[in-house]
């Protein structure tokens, strides 16, 4: 025991140690600022905060971790505490499939997110995408004022009807998927979300599944449960573990590049103008939003051996932080002026979606809703403009960006549509 | 040295040399070709690196796994009968094979 011990700790005088913790109010008041310190000081650096991790800022280490699944794993282990090892610190929830799991064993679910997501079906999902971005619009534009951090209801409610989950409950998604982020750890309101609000609904999933079971349809818990892993059939545990992780991979991470871009777009109206008068760049702005504002800032992974790893000796079971928003402002990753945005850059080879095997799922829908979110905000309220002094951001911007408030006023527009939300 | 011919869907051709071993999605995205984006890093997992091979490459070529196959139904541009992703395309030896990238990867 002391030997092993007397090891470690002359193994850590090794690592280059620095003050930084992704979770600490000095990282959230600017973590782009705070990232470019870490580069600065090395690509792979050692903090003590939370037990100790690596953190990986630079592109090139980010890029070769992400695509070597056994010297970083994603899986479950005892390192680090209990709990989803995608996080530091950890967080024990629902287990969720393919992310909580290496190659080979990650391939099965992986294999039926992509079927379920690919650009053809995704397309499908257009007009209902159109339909319901309209309708939320609808509920606010009369009044000439809106909080846009309200903006989670939109990929809620399109996640909660794709999946033919009880659509009425979309308010309940989207309060408690922000409140997930935004409230401080340890709250009554965090609380009463995380141990009440979320529970109870993946209660109400597992109900729905059981029921696709013996009824299925024509949707994508169907979908799920017509599949087979490893010869079996899949169980209705492992499709909550993916249904669970779709409803949590989709909703904040849509809401906040919305967001971003928004915010950005109404301090920066000569950008705006070029969207308005050119669409067609939105779908390469929506590319450069991405890389900008990183609306996933950072993932972990946990060391699967001894090794030296671009410039550090890094050891089986050390905790390692992927911080895909450093490796996106990183001049390393081919990106001229990686601190402007170029809502023209070509080729822009950006982290936003993560790397490797494990490389977002969701992205076609992702892009999709974004993309329609922008245009229809900047086609019926043109003028809008962001309130910047009472903007909120969440408190901790470790993981997630995002906004508790995003007040935005505009000229009262008219509804589309005669149905209502 | 393997060597590649890109040729864009609007026409642009480049000729790009690459080193054994290297898959025509990394000869591209080294050389900053924007007609593959690669997304996943050549883990076949996202199909941003989709090309059409020129029908005589097609044998010399290392044969499609079952996952390739699976990703080519999730390529941005429908695939055709010669379709592959680039990342699998291994290069050894004196090799030149020509692809043509899609108009669009995302
Ligand atoms: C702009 C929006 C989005 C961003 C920025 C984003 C970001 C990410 C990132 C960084 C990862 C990699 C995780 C890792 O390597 O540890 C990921 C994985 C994933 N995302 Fe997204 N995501 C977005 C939208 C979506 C949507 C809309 C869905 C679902 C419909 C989704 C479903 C998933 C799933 C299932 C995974 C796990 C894939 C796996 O483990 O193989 N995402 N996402
Ligand atoms: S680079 Fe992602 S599948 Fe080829």
């Amino acid at each position: 025991m002391t030997e092993q011990t007397a090891v470690e700790t002359e193994a850590r005088t090794d690592r280059p140690v620095v003050d930084f913790d992704h979770n600490a109010e000095e990282h959230a008041k600017d973590p782009v600022a705070s990232y470019r310190r870490l580069r600065s000081e090395g690509p792979v650096v050692w903090t003590e905060s939370w037990g100790g991790y690596w953190v990986l800022s630079g592109y090139d280490a980010i890029f070769d971790a992400a695509r070597d699944d056994e010297m970083f794993s994603s899986a479950r282990s005892p390192h680090g505490g209990e709990g989803q090892a995608i996080l530091i610190p950890k967080r024990p929830i629902t287990e969720h499939f393919p992310i909580d799991l290496d190659p080979p064993a990650s391939m099965p679910y992986r294999r039926i997110m992509n079927q379920l997501l690919t650009p053809s079906r995704v397309e499908e999902m257009r007009p209902m995408v159109e339909k319901y971005t309209a309708l939320f619009i609808d509920d606010i534009i009369e009044s000439g004022e809106a909080d846009f951090a309200t903006l989670t209801g939109i990929p809620s409610i399109i996640t909660i009807d794709w999946l033919s989950l009880p659509v009425e409950d979309w308010r309940r998604y989207s309060f408690a998927h922000r409140k997930v982020l935004s409230a401080p750890l340890g709250s009554p309101e965090y609380i009463k979300v995380t141990e009440e609000e979320l529970p109870a609904l993946t209660e109400k999933v597992k109900e729905v599944i059981a029921e696709r079971r013996r009824n299925p349809g024509d949707d994508p818990i169907s979908f799920i449960l017509g599949h087979e892993i490893g010869g079996r059939p899949i169980t209705e545990e492992e499709v909550l573990n993916m249904v669970d992780l779709i409803i949590s991979g989709g909703v904040g991470t849509v809401a906040s590049l919305s967001g971003q871009a928004l915010e950005w777009l109404s301090a920066h109206p000569d950008v705006r103008q070029r969207l308005i008068d050119n669409p067609d760049l939105m779908q390469n702005a929506v590319e450069e939003f991405l890389r900008f504002f990183s609306p996933t800032q950072a993932l972990a992974r946990t060391v699967g051996q001894d090794a030296d790893f671009h410039g550090v000796k890094v050891r089986k079971g050390d905790r390692a932080l992927l911080a895909w928003s450093s490796g996106n402002r990183d001049a390393a990753g081919g990106f001229d002026n990686p601190d402007e945005v170029d809502i023209e850059r070509m080729p822009n080879r950006h982290m936003a979606f993560g790397v490797g095997s494990h490389r977002c799922a969701g992205s076609h829908l992702g892009r999709l809703m974004a993309r329609t979110i922008l245009t229809q905000v900047l086609e019926r309220m043109p003028d809008y403009k962001v309130d910047h002094a009472n903007v909120v951001r969440y408190p901790r911007q470790g993981v997630n960006t995002g906004f508790d408030r995003l007040p935005a006023t505009f000229t009262p527009g008219k509804r589309l549509l005669g149905e209502r939300l | 040295m393997p060597k590649v011919t890109y040729t864009s869907a609007a026409g642009d051709v480049s000729v790009l040399d690459g080193n054994a071993g290297d898959s025509v999605m990394e000869i591209a995205v080294r050389n900053g070709l924007p007609g593959i984006v690669a997304d996943c890093g050549g883990s076949l997992a996202c199909s941003t690196c989709h090309v059409f091979v020129r029908e005589e490459d097609l044998e010399v070529l290392e044969p499609m796994s079952d996952l390739e196959d699976e990703m080519l139904d999730g390529t941005t541009e429908e695939r055709r009968y010669n379709s592959r992703l680039s990342c699998q395309l291994k290069l050894e030896g004196d090799v030149h094979v020509y692809v043509e990238t899609p108009e669009s990867q995302v």
